[in-house]
């Protein structure tokens, strides 16, 4: 559905978007993922045919972003990363604005509207004064204006970003939806816990160039299982005898670092897996009182600090 | 044809811009205020006007009635000027301070289809301020002396006025980056047209109050001078609104789309002036020989198409060829529209400016073959021949002015270097050598006074020495050889300096060619890449 190839801007002397190359299938949410300044919201510009890329390009749907503009932006809904709203009108009277550009034919025009605002919860709104709507909601009403045309391919910059943790959820699910309609959505975000549960694939930018990309759990299992050494938390009964235990475990040869929290004991291991029970016993032999044993799961926040190196480009 | 399908016709014509801009503005307080305010100035001037008008010795009811309606007419003239401009000068560059830019443009709305609504909604305002008036200037009719005819004609004048002021506006809140910027902008626009529009207008009111020489000339039997009266200014100002116009679509595309505007631009202003100077033509071949001041009026006329064809012509060739990054390939004309003939591949406007060149020439060389064949007398103060001249100098100036162009454009890294180098030159070349001639002369007053003053690099030098073919001073004193005209010289020498910057050019131009091309492939495969 988007296929993006060598797609470069440059700023100057600086590569804003490096050589970017992606696939997104047709029904994908894809989530585009990376530090400040990293190039989504200039990728995502030239996505939108409002930045003309300096090299390469990407087709929607199989139009060319540089050469087939309207047929691309018949295609997408956009909405950016920041945006205004016209002062002086209504919820109703701006969705209509945008139906009427987006030449919605005047017969379904009050039906299109009516299902967007309901989807998108507005219709109680309709007659409150766009200006005097809050951020958060004025994103809603931005999302539900890309709506309007009924557009193939979503492409989203930040939707979830200055949103309350219940609107957030709101968002997610009203993306599901979404791509359950069929619709293709391209999102970008800085953070990747906000997406995990929403996103069929991801892409992690830095500096302009892609780092990581691809399925969700392949790339956790990957990073997850190319990394050398992972934390276990012990945890001791009231932390009796935590001092002696963390003296013990500083004795074995595989783990690298130990350190006591609370009445728990975090150490790096960096030995087999089979080899865990190893640590059990050694404790247990030596009278130690193990309540508890965990693994510490690589979560996304995790992966993504893994991968960048939180440069600014 | 069935309701439906009207319906939804007409619903296709309301153009949604027009339609926003109307829900918003017309509810703001702002905008009733700066109504009220006007009629309130009406009212006030009529009023004051009758006081004055009254206090006056031995005063007929005739020349009260003609005294409030000229007040009136400048009131409304005004009126015009200050809030007309502030209607549109913010139109485009506040949508992008407000971030609402974004969305529209990316919108299934095209270029032409935003900047006509922003128009049409600082037209319809204008125009309720403007009809709002009129019944105040009613009370005129209570003395008598002016007829409806009057009123009709100058409620047009006015009407027109706000459409070239309105367009103007909404070029500079494409053109500038802030909005206070623009703002200034649209008003210098503005106030420096209406103070050049307003003497034309001024006097045909004064004319038509008090001398009424343009309506007797009107009031003859049906003549081919008429229409030529009226139809020169209606071209002048076409050919003014139109430049804006295209000019603000223009912007509002992609540099790679624009292009075909940009030619649009040049044939359609290139087309107009052509015509508005047959038209002149016609005015002063086919005169009745009764009517002495329609040839003072075309003199005028000339001098002023003239001018407008210079703006134009410069507007064209300097200013569109610096908006892409590879002139050549945005002026190249597509195969099977135009004529790809030999000359049609330098850089810049320059196929444009010899498009038009040969055009005007083609239109001189053939009236000039008219008027020796059927024996026609110049009347007077011109030479036939001086209108090839005059079409020569400007052809051979503007070619030397676009390749000059296409060679910043070529060289220049940033666009504010190439437009700082060829406004530049255009003004060395336009105005300082001008104004350094008198000085020169003082200097030596003698046979290397050309030498000194340079005044054959001048256009508009070369222009008038060819016009005033009598006077000794053009003849004498800026000349190397008395016997060789200046203008003579100024066009050798810019078509040498042409020839040569043209060399200097096609490596340059070529490299350029080069690069669009390898981009075009490389975007080719990726294409056939995709496909597969
Ligand atoms: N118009 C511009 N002129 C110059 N540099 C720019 C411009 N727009 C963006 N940049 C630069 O390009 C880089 C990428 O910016 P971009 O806005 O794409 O980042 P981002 O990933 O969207 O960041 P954020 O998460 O903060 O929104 C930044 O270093 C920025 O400084
Ligand atoms: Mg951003």
């Amino acid at each position: 559905m988007i296929r993006i190839r060598n797609l470069t801007k440059k700023f100057a002397d600086l590569y804003a978007v490096k050589n970017l190359n992606m696939d997104i299938r047709a029904g994908e949410i894809f989530g585009f993922i990376g530090p400040n300044g990293a190039g989504k919201t200039t990728s995502i510009r030239m996505l939108a045919t409002l930045l003309e890329p300096d090299e390469g390009t990407a087709w929607i749907d199989g139009n060319c972003i540089q050469t087939q503009q309207e047929e691309v932006r018949r295609k997408i809904g956009y909405m950016p990363d920041y945006f205004g709203v016209y002062e002086g009108v209504t919820v109703w009277e701006y969705l209509d604005f945008f139906a009427r550009a987006y030449k919605v034919s005047p017969k379904e025009r009050n039906k299109i509207i009516d299902g967007c605002m309901e989807l998108t919860d507005f219709t109680r709104l309709s007659s409150k004064l766009v200006s005097t709507l809050s951020k958060g909601m004025q994103q809603r009403l931005c999302l539900a204006k890309t709506l309007l045309h009924d557009p193939k391919v979503l492409i989203l910059d930040e939707p979830a970003s200055g949103l309350d943790p219940r609107a957030r959820i709101e968002i997610r699910t009203l993306l599901k939806e979404l791509s359950n309609m069929g619709k293709t959505i391209f999102l970008s975000s800085h953070i990747l816990t906000e997406l995990a549960d929403v996103v069929d694939s991801i892409g992690i930018i830095e500096k302009g160039s892609i780092i990581v990309q691809g399925n969700l759990e392949e790339i956790s299992k990957a990073i997850s299982s190319s990394a050398s050494s992972f934390a276990i938390i012990i945890s001791l009964f009231q932390g009796q005898k935590i001092e002696q235990a963390k003296g013990l475990l500083e004795n074995l040869p595989d783990v690298i670092k130990s350190e006591i929290k609370g009445d728990r004991l975090e150490i790096q291991y960096s030995g087999k897996e089979e080899e865990i029970y190893q640590i059990v016993k050694h404790l247990v032999n030596n009278d130690i009182p193990v309540t508890a044993m965990s693994r510490e799961e690589k979560n996304l926040e995790d992966i993504f600090m893994q991968v960048t190196k939180g440069e600014v480009s | 044809m069935d309701k439906e399908k009207i319906i939804t016709t007409m619903d296709s014509w309301i153009n949604p811009i027009w339609l926003l801009e109307l829900r918003t503005t017309l509810r703001s307080g702002r905008f009733f205020a700066a109504f009220a305010f006007s009629l309130f100035l009406c009212v006030a001037a009529i009023i004051f006007a009758l006081l004055i008008l009254a206090s006056e010795y031995r005063i007929t009811p005739d020349q009260i009635g003609k005294g409030i309606f000229s007040t009136f007419f400048f009131l409304e003239f005004f009126v015009l000027c200050v809030f007309f401009p502030a209607f549109t000068c913010t139109g485009i560059i506040s949508e992008k301070e407000r971030k609402t830019f974004d969305l529209l443009i990316t919108s299934d709305l095209r270029p032409s289809r935003i900047v006509s609504g922003k128009f049409l909604a600082a037209y319809t305002y204008g125009f309720l301020f403007i009809i709002a008036s009129m019944p105040l200037v009613m009370v005129a009719f209570l003395f008598g002396g002016i007829s409806v005819l009057i009123v009709v004609v100058s409620y047009g004048i006015l009407l027109v006025l706000g459409m070239l002021f309105i367009l103007y506006s909404l070029w500079s809140s494409t053109y500038y980056k802030s909005t206070i910027r623009a703002i200034i902008g649209s008003y210098s626009m503005v106030l420096t047209y209406s103070f050049f529009l307003s003497f034309p207008v001024i006097g045909f009111m004064m004319d038509y109050l008090y001398g009424k020489q343009v309506l007797k000339f009107f009031s003859k039997p049906f003549n081919i001078n008429q229409v030529m009266v009226i139809l020169i200014p209606i071209l002048i100002i076409i050919s003014l609104g139109i430049l804006p116009y295209l000019l603000t679509i223009n912007s509002l595309k992609p540099p790679h789309a624009n292009r075909s505007t940009s030619l649009k631009i040049f044939y359609a202003s290139s087309i107009i002036v052509i015509l508005s100077l047959f038209c002149f033509w016609g005015i002063s071949y086919l005169h009745s020989p009764g009517a002495y001041y329609v040839q003072r009026e075309s003199y005028t006329l000339f001098i002023t198409a003239t001018s407008v064809i210079a703006v134009i012509l410069l507007v064209g060739s300097v200013g569109l060829p610096l908006q892409t990054k590879v002139p050549g390939i945005a002026y190249v004309p597509k195969q099977g529209k135009f004529p790809t003939l030999p000359w049609l591949f330098a850089p810049g406007a320059l196929n444009s400016a010899v498009y038009m060149g040969v055009l005007s020439l083609l239109c001189y060389s053939i009236i000039f073959l008219a008027c020796s064949l059927t024996g026609f007398q110049s009347p007077g103060w011109f030479r036939q021949e001086s209108f090839i001249i005059i079409s020569l100098i400007f052809w051979i100036f503007l070619l030397f002015i676009s390749l000059s162009s296409g060679y910043f454009c070529l060289r220049c890294k940033t666009e504010k270097t190439k437009w700082t180098a060829t406004l530049a030159l255009v003004i060395i070349l336009v105005v300082i050598i001008p104004l350094l001639v008198p000085f020169s002369m003082i200097i030596d007053n003698g046979f290397q006074a050309s030498l000194w003053n340079f005044s054959y690099l001048s256009p508009i030098l070369c222009v008038i020495s060819c016009v005033m073919q009598d006077d000794t001073i053009t003849k004498m004193n800026f000349n190397l050889f008395s016997f060789i005209p200046i203008y003579y010289i100024g066009i050798l020498i810019y078509s040498l300096a042409s020839f040569f910057m043209y060399k200097e050019i096609i490596p340059l131009h070529k490299e350029a060619l080069k690069r669009v091309k390898d981009k075009k492939e490389s975007l080719k495969l990726l294409q056939e890449a995709k496909t597969e």
